[in-house]
């Protein structure tokens, strides 16, 4: 089935990053138009001409500090007057950090909820009330394992940030209602990419029943499933691509 | 792109129904093989009207078969790896749904519809087990239901069956998830039937309160869920449990 998403536009922030880049491609491989939101304009400048190289769709990037809040309105108004409405949102920009609950200071949690949590609950706030009035719109929201069942090695406060996110994604879903707009959360499991990597080996863990790592890919279909009008009566929920490793 | 589909075999029992035909007909609409089974010819032949105005047929075989008969299942998958020589995917969808108080259950009713909807998971699940041992790859789709996770009123046996099938269904994923084969379930809130119209307009206003999306779900709208679970989307998702429930329940 091709070209499920012919039409529609979609805003991924993180977008230099690999997880939101393989989403983007994606997305874009069913003809979706692409918005890419990142801090790193080098990168950004990269993703968008491997893009406009593989696939014909129109590809906008926007460098943005997403912990500048006052500034969102205004860069949501510029996206939607240069390229048209962007009815699908991926919240993917995020950070990790490993720091020890012995050794994390309040300056640490500030900065992992203002990236991970603060932002995503703000930039969404922008599109979706434009979203909801246009009587379309799919958001979706990288949670994570971690945020589900809590975990020994990402940092706590990581933890806490996801799972921050896959309850606000319920509290969306439950105020959109019947406005045609849906919100859900993709939780990745272990993921085999370079932020894991950079992890190295204690992030692997005996408990996948699949006994591997998950690949960007594989969460990139999660998120086309969601947004995809395959999934036009699910909202609210947390799909775990995780290999088995959580079942909940 | 979601692949894994064309050329494909599916078995779906109970596969006249509402979500079972609705299922038939998009697995078959992406070249899919659909076994598909049910215990009733006379639905079995609607079944196949319907495909057949979908320009499906050819890719359709169907096969009546009483999913709680185990030497029945046997012959059913049998007849399907004799045609097809393979079993890619299994949808367990047939089963019952009856109203019931607990004070007034008696043992036959309650055992009948545990039998019913749980062993014929079973029966089918591990008749296609070995072949898809040998071929290391596998779709297994349980049906559950919002109640068998949440509960609800005059189906304790209707829910403690569904969840049978939840627990069953992680379990089985664990004990194969090296092997290529995924099992996952689905748990739909309210699907649109016959009995569904039947509601009072009070009735309709109280479940309409509960579900953000403000509407029953369409049989279609399952479908299109197992239609993502059956295709190579779905690799590295197992022991789930897939709300359809257009918000309700969200956990």
């Amino acid at each position: 089935m091709k070209e499920m998403l012919k039409g529609r536009q979609a805003l991924i922030t993180g977008g230099a990053g690999e997880m939101a880049s393989t989403i983007a491609a994606t997305l874009a491989a069913e003809g979706a138009a692409i918005v890419l939101l990142d801090i790193n304009e080098k990168a950004l400048e990269a993703v968008k001409a491997d893009l406009e190289s593989r696939f014909e769709v129109a590809v906008h990037t926007y460098v943005h500090d997403l912990c500048d809040f006052d500034g969102l309105a205004g860069l949501i108004d510029t996206m939607e007057r240069e390229c048209g409405a962007i009815d699908i949102l991926v919240n993917v920009a995020g950070i990790t950090n490993t720091i020890t609950y012995r050794d994390i200071t309040p300056a640490d949690w500030d900065k992992m909820m203002n990236i991970n949590l603060k932002s995503p609950f703000f930039l969404t706030r922008e599109l979706f009330f434009r979203m909801e009035e246009r009587g379309f719109g799919r958001i979706v929201t990288l949670g994570s394992i971690s945020g589900e069942r809590g975990a020994k090695y990402a940092g706590p406060h990581y933890s806490i940030s996801k799972a921050g996110l896959i309850c606000f994604t319920k509290v969306l879903a439950k105020l959109a209602g019947s406005s045609g707009v849906t919100a859900n959360t993709v939780s990745p499991g272990i993921i085999a990419s370079r932020m894991t990597d950079s992890l190295g080996s204690q992030v692997y863990s005996y408990d996948v029943p699949m006994d591997r790592m998950g690949t960007p890919q594989e969460v990139a279909d999660a998120v086309l499933y969601l947004v995809s009008p395959l999934a036009n009566y699910v909202t609210g929920q947390n799909l775990s691509v995780n290999g088995g490793q959580s079942m909940r | 792109m979601f692949l894994g589909l064309n050329n494909a075999v599916a078995i779906i029992s109970g596969a006249a129904g509402g979500m079972g035909t609705a299922s038939t007909v998009r697995l078959a609409k992406e070249g899919c093989k659909v076994f598909a089974v049910d215990m009733s010819q006379e639905a079995l032949d609607r079944m196949m009207a319907k495909i057949a105005e979908e320009g499906l047929s050819e890719l359709v075989y169907p096969y009546v078969c009483n999913a709680t008969v185990e030497a029945e299942v046997n012959a059913a998958v049998d007849k399907c790896l004799e045609l097809f020589g393979k079993v890619s995917i299994l949808v367990n969808i047939a089963g019952i749904y009856t109203d019931c108080l607990f004070k007034d259950m008696t043992f036959d009713e309650w055992s009948h519809t545990m039998d019913i909807n749980i062993n014929s998971v079973m029966f089918f699940c591990r008749a296609v087990l070995p072949n898809m041992l040998e071929n290391q790859y596998g779709k297994i789709i349980n049906m559950a239901s919002q109640a068998g996770v949440v509960g609800s009123v005059k189906h304790t046996h209707y829910s403690a069956s569904k969840a049978a099938i939840i627990g069953m269904s992680r379990s089985l994923a664990r004990e194969v998830a090296e092997d290529g084969i995924n099992v996952n379930c689905i748990a739909p809130g309210i699907i649109k039937t016959p009995m569904t119209a039947r509601y009072t307009p009070e009735q309709v206003d109280n479940f309409m309160s509960k579900i953000p999306m403000n509407r029953f779900g369409e049989a279609d709208d399952v479908a299109k869920v197992i239609e993502f679970l059956a295709s190579d989307g779905s690799d590295y998702l197992t022991g789930q449990v897939f709300n359809v429930t257009g918000g309700w329940l969200m956990h």
